[in-house]
């Protein structure tokens, strides 16, 4: 199970009870591709990605 | 005898089991502290006044999930299918949709146990289940021969990669990744996240966690996926 730690502005704001802060370890796992990603990614059809080069989480360069 | 003391080892082991049980139920989940996050304002500052009613699509199982719908639709365009990172819902797209619904077929899907008033929010029943609800949606809203194209943002851009390679793969013409996490240890995730983790659950998936979220021996701290989910806001709001 993991928790995130969202911002209050968005706790607070008109939608905060939209938010889910808490996944399952089920949900967590399927929430991303398997262990070995790069076969899932193998087996993509024709695909685009768009990434911004300032993401603070992700490195778009890597892709 | 004998018969006695099994009977008093059963109830021992009973009574440990119940107190387990007891634990894990009220293990309490603390609340994270605040962190200095991402600038959300223009996310939340989107125009939801002409969001669209949500539809109920029925599942596998029987349950529904809510999707939004824009455009007119058609064979001659593809079906647009957008699916949400971590933490939200569907509302995360509307503007977008608005602006795509004159390219394509646009469904927005709050994913089962996300959204307004789920049941058993944030849980799903089993593994794959988002795959298999994926594929039901898409054989509920498809048109015969209509192309597919499934675009997923953060998480939702890993799911879309999960669902490439589980057993509906093929259903899908086109695949776009908004900012896709691919793995906590990818190239392409950035290693301050890579390295936080937490564990707010008593139950077996401690293990699970700390592998999938190594803290590199250091105190697990807490894990901050919606800052994935708050970058791909700004791209496409900002």
């Amino acid at each position: 199970m993991i928790q995130f730690s969202m911002p209050e502005q968005v706790l607070d704001g008109s939608l905060g009870d939209t938010a889910t802060t808490r996944y399952s370890y089920s949900l967590n796992t399927d929430f991303a591709p398997r262990g070995d990603y790069l076969r899932d990614i193998a087996a993509l059809p024709a695909f685009a990605v768009i990434t911004g080069s300032a993401d603070e989480s992700l490195v778009a360069a890597q892709y | 005898m004998v018969k006695k003391m099994l009977t008093m080892i059963a109830i021992s082991a009973l009574i440990t089991f119940e107190v387990v049980v007891l634990l894990v139920v009220t293990y309490p989940i603390k609340k994270l502290p605040p962190i200095d996050s991402l600038d959300f304002d223009t996310a939340l500052g989107q125009d939801l006044s002409d969001l669209p009613e949500t539809q109920p699509v029925t599942m596998r199982d029987g349950n529904t999930i809510a999707v939004r719908r824009y455009g007119a639709g058609g064979v001659d365009k593809p079906l647009l299918i957008m699916v949400h990172g971590s933490g939200w819902h569907g509302m995360q797209f509307h503007g977008l949709a608005k602006e795509l619904a004159t390219q394509a077929d646009v469904v927005l899907q709050d994913l089962r146990r996300h959204g307004v008033s789920p049941h058993r929010r944030g849980d799903i029943d089993y593994i794959n289940q988002f795959e298999d609800d994926l594929a039901d949606l898409i054989k509920a809203t498809a048109q015969p021969n209509q192309k597919v194209v499934v675009l997923g943002h953060s998480s939702s851009g890993g799911l879309v990669v999960r669902f490439a390679g589980g057993e509906h793969g093929e259903i899908i013409d086109h695949a776009v990744l908004l900012a896709p996490f691919l793995k906590h240890n990818a190239p392409t995730t950035r290693k301050k996240f890579s390295k936080m983790g937490t564990c707010t659950s008593a139950t077996p998936d401690w293990a699970v966690d700390l592998e999938y979220f190594p803290h590199n021996g250091q105190e697990p701290s807490w894990y901050d996926p919606i800052q994935y989910a708050g970058a791909g806001f700004r791209r496409i709001f900002g």
